[in-house]
């Protein structure tokens, strides 16, 4: 099922007609929305330290194309 | 098979016996109140809401000691009380779902980490506490309790042990069953025994004796209840490298899974691929894959932890494979963060979508069947072939969400895999009728896994109904089965404990 | 920086003998569906007690349960009061965290907690304990009700007027408990030059009576932010992270846009440190670790300001646990204190175990950022005998600062 969905400037949104039928949105504002995304930061980065010393960075371009 | 009649076990009334529980745990740690109890009905299967009240316990009791739990279990024998012990409930084959009310034994007032041992790496802990939590702790002597399912943040040691769990980092440490060296039970009959690798608390391995400990993984609650356990630890790992490949076909991603899995690298925590349909389904709502190209159909994940230098050797050798296999790196920011929550975001309800593309809210069923390499593509085919015919008959009471295949066996990444079929099942709108179409499901997928070599559950447990009559009469014929029922009988003569799972009430 | 995130249908009350309205069931079964019961663990309450009948998972299923026939709302009475209210499983939930901010459907237990309490007790089902919480409403009920002088007696010699463009928020708590933290807070602002005023007359805007009475809180809130504006604020400073919490997360919704822009004071102090206005004389030569109030980390996502502080004063030494760890820690007071009054031994309990961790990583003094937090700590290390010392950030500036408090 592919689906449209809304580009924000630093997060994704649902399509809003998708939440008239069987749920419905809340009232939120984007302060809402930036601080479940600054948790969400937070919380990925302590779990990342929980389970390892330090994370290796990506591959870098030249790795990628040799 | 024949239907399920616990009268023939004269069960006595547990509200005749609610003083007496009072006396052995103390009357604030026994609940009586309706939502207390009904909110203890559920594990973490699709559970038949329509009947609610059929699964509700008479009481709960919330033990804080192993002389109060065989106190529980003596009483429960002299009166005939079933007993059904409750971890997180979060387990997926409905260990902890009473199927004849009873006695709801909540073990998680038993959270203690009881020692920390560094230099033999172990540690001792009663069986209410979760492996974040005790992560927690470990990492302050720079140990780490490597049993890492997608319910990391709330399972708790004596249900991983009842449901023989499995663990995302189990290709690389194990798995539970690889975890324990040694775990205190107690018995249906109220008789405290102590089981290890021979008589040993602490030692990883033992010839004396039989493997007793091992029978009690995947037990489901239905041979005794451990009170304590001490684990194995292994070092915090120096470093980890997630990585995540977008491949074409389903094919490629299924030869690069093989080519990774038979390398030879030692420090993989685990390879996981997506299928088509589990990429179409994070596409609807997961910024991690919202933007990926159109190209990519299926994906295959490579993540490895351990010392520095062998996780850069790793990190370069299998980039050398999956470059040659037709994979696409995609990137270090998708591959951080998808990682990291892998234990949080795949089973919102809010996931689904009806017919018409609004969307609803339903549980999310996680199958688990275990099948071997060849067969991996016939199977994930047809498991989606069976849900699929089952989504399009019934709109708006299920969704298909996908396959994961998982390294499956302890620390290998080859021979066989956790082949996971995500189906949500609207629980909110289920009607008997409802509840036997998805029954009719379940022992659809159950036969495919039996058939194809595999089996019915690599890790939850196959004792929900559905599957347990496809384990009875087709997976556990070769006498498997004959021998569940002696030894269930043998410990358990009154059939208290967690009366009707796995259709034990057969032995009698 | 009005954080607004609400059901509407909430509104609607529970009542005894009458069908559980399908959309607030629904709502429950959001959480139930998942049933991974994320929120458990972090839960200071759960830590205590082990009960998982007071979690998220908890308060949710028993109330889809009662929705299915299952239940009686006059056995609940107890159902709703070991909440802490502190924001930890609604943040930490994956229907908010992973799923919030693409759908816009969150889990919101503080606001089904405060619901419940409040219709609970419209039907004369009250908690055991409410009788102590009843007191407390009544109490400050009556400063509302008394002589202005009363409620900023407080201020008595710091000559501010009832006027300005910055005002200083002081709620009764602070007003008449704890009040070294506003003295602190007016001399600091003083000493820095800041021109600010104070409210004749503030409004009661506890949360015990928030659960009990919305209408006579909201007129309250009401009350406040007309009086504010009245006054002259542009910039309004609060000195309790609970009134900081309803302020912004609150009180829009009832009064619509706030008038005024709402700042805590760690976070004004901190910007005079940074301006260089705010200047210390004297070092505090502390061990010093810092505890998150949860209405201020969890409910607000408001962690930096304290600790950019506590790096800025002179000759201390601290370790601070990462604001995630204390999505786990509590005082014990509770968001609403209904908690600490109903259940003083849990409330005890789950202090002590926030100075053992306060002791865990070697300091002397555990700073706060909350009145009800040092009244909460005090108590708990007197009886406890644990060796630290709670401490109101504010009083620690002041003193870096020269200021007698």
């Amino acid at each position: 099922m592919a689906e449209k969905v809304i580009k924000k400037s630093d997060h994704y949104e649902v399509e809003p007609w998708r939440m008239t039928g069987y749920i419905h949105q809340q009232v939120m504002n984007d302060a809402a929305i930036q601080k479940i995304m600054q948790d969400k930061m937070m919380y990925l980065t302590w779990m990342h330290k929980q389970e390892a010393g330090r994370c290796l960075p990506g591959y870098t371009k030249e790795e990628l194309e040799s | 098979m024949e239907k399920m009649d616990f009268s023939k076990f004269g069960y006595g009334k547990v509200a005749d016996h609610i003083e007496e529980l009072k006396d052995i745990v103390g009357p604030e740690n026994v609940m009586t109140a309706m939502h207390d109890r009904a909110m203890r009905a559920a594990s973490c299967a699709p559970f038949p809401m329509q009947r609610w009240e059929d699964h509700i316990p008479d009481v709960v009791v919330l033990p804080g000691s192993t002389e109060e739990v065989s106190e529980v279990m003596k009483l429960a024998n002299k009166y005939k009380l079933p007993v059904v012990p409750r971890g997180a409930g979060c387990g997926l084959a409905d260990g902890a779902f009473p199927l004849n009310k009873g006695i709801c034994l909540d073990m998680k007032r038993m959270n203690e980490i009881l020692e920390v041992d560094d230099i033999n790496r172990t540690v001792t802990v009663q069986p209410g506490v979760n492996m974040q939590e005790l992560n927690k702790v470990l990492d302050k002597v720079g140990m780490y309790y490597p049993d890492d399912p997608a319910s990391y943040g709330t399972a708790v040691i004596g249900g991983r042990i009842g449901t023989n769990g499995w663990s995302v980092g189990g290709a690389g440490s194990g798995h539970p069953a690889n975890l324990v060296c040694s775990m205190e039970v107690v018995l249906p009959t109220g008789e405290v025994v102590w089981l290890g690798k021979g008589g040993s608390r602490k030692c990883r391995n033992s010839s004396a004796g039989y493997r007793m400990l091992e029978l009690f993984f995947g037990h489901q609650g239905t041979l005794g209840v451990v009170t304590e356990a001490v684990l194995d630890c292994c070092p915090k790992p120096e470093v980890e490298f997630p990585s995540y490949y977008g491949f074409a076909s389903y094919e490629e991603a299924y030869n690069a899974l093989y080519q990774i899995g038979i390398s030879g690298v030692k420090c993989a925590v685990n390879y996981i691929m997506f299928d088509d349909e589990k990429i179409d389904f994070l596409r609807r709502d997961d910024e991690a894959f919202i933007p990926l190209p159109e190209s990519v159909k299926c994906v295959v994940m490579a993540t490895f932890a351990g010392t520095e230098g062998e996780v850069l050797a790793a990190r370069k050798k299998i980039l050398g494979i999956m470059k040659k296999m037709k994979g696409t790196y995609l990137g270090e920011e998708q591959a951080w963060g998808d990682w990291a929550t892998r234990h949080d975001r795949y089973h919102l309800a809010v996931h689904c979508r009806d017919g018409q593309g609004q969307v609803v809210t339903m549980s999310w069923h996680c199958e688990d069947n275990c099948m071997i390499h060849s067969e991996l593509p016939e199977f994930t085919h047809g498991l989606h072939k069976i849900v699929k015919k089952y989504v399009d008959k019934y709109d708006n009471i299920f969704n298909d969400a996908g396959c994961f295949i998982y390294c499956g066996g302890p620390y290998r990444t080859w021979g066989d895999y956790l082949a996971e079929v995500d189906v949500f099942i609207n629980e909110y709108a289920m009607t008997p009728e409802l509840w036997e179409v998805w029954l009719d499901m379940k022992r659809e997928i159950a036969e495919l896994a039996v058939d194809l070599g595999g089996s019915i559950s690599i890790c939850h447990g196959a004792c929900r109904e559905g599957d347990v009559d496809v384990l009875i009469e087709k997976e556990l014929v070769d006498g498997q089965f004959e021998m569940m029922k002696k030894i269930k009988k043998l410990f358990d003569p009154n059939n208290i404990m967690n009366p009707g799972k796995y259709r034990l009430d057969l032995a009698y | 920086m009005e954080i607004l995130s609400y059901k509407k249908f909430y509104e609607d009350p529970v009542k005894k003998g009458e069908k559980v309205d399908d959309e607030l069931s629904k709502d429950c079964y959001n959480v139930f569906a998942c049933r991974h019961k994320f929120c458990r663990e972090w839960c200071p309450d759960y830590v205590e007690e082990g009960n998982e009948s007071y979690t998220s998972y908890g308060y949710h299923t028993g109330l889809l349960a009662l929705s299915r026939g299952n239940g009686d709302l006059s056995e609940m009475k107890n159902a709703y009061i070991h909440c802490l209210e502190c924001g930890q499983c609604e943040l930490k939930c994956p229907n908010t965290m992973f799923g919030g901010d693409f759908y816009r459907v969150t889990t919101t237990t503080v606001d089904l907690v405060r619901k419940m309490r409040r219709d609970l007790h419209a039907q004369g089902i009250d908690y055991d304990g409410f009788e102590e919480v009843q007191k407390t409403i009544d109490d400050f009920k009556a400063h509302d009700a008394g002589p202005d002088e009363d409620l900023t007696s407080w201020a008595a010699g710091l000559d501010l007027p009832f006027e300005g463009e910055t005002m200083m928020f002081v709620d009764y708590y602070n007003a008449f408990q704890t009040r070294e933290v506003p003295i602190a807070a007016a001399k600091i602002l003083k000493a820095a030059g800041v021109k600010f005023g104070i409210l004749k007359h503030p409004h009661i805007t506890t949360g015990e009576l928030y659960e009990t009475d919305e209408d006579a809180w909201v007129d309250a809130a009401k009350k406040n932010v007309e009086a504010l504006k009245e006054a002259g604020a542009k910039t309004v400073i609060i000195v309790n992270p609970h009134e900081y919490s309803y302020f912004i997360k609150e009180y829009p919704r009832y009064v619509g846009e706030l008038p005024f822009d709402v700042v805590f004071i760690t976070d004004y102090v901190n910007d005079l440190i940074k301006a260089g206005t705010i200047k210390f004389v004297k070092p505090y030569n502390k061990k010093v670790t810092f505890h998150d109030p949860c209405s201020l980390n969890k409910l607000c996502g408001n962690y930096k300001a304290p600790r950019e502080i506590i790096a800025a004063l002179p000759g201390t030494h601290a370790e601070i646990e990462d604001p995630v760890l204390q999505w786990k820690y509590c005082c014990g007071n509770g968001v609403s204190s209904a908690f600490r009054k109903a259940l003083p031994d849990v409330s005890y309990k789950i202090g002590v175990r926030r100075l053992k961790h306060a002791n865990d990583v070697g300091a002397e003094v555990l700073l706060v950022a909350c009145p009800h937090c040092k009244d909460m700590f005090a108590e708990t290390k007197t009886k406890s005998g644990i060796n630290i010392e709670p401490v109101h950030i504010l009083e620690v500036v002041a003193y870096c600062m020269g200021i007698e408090v």
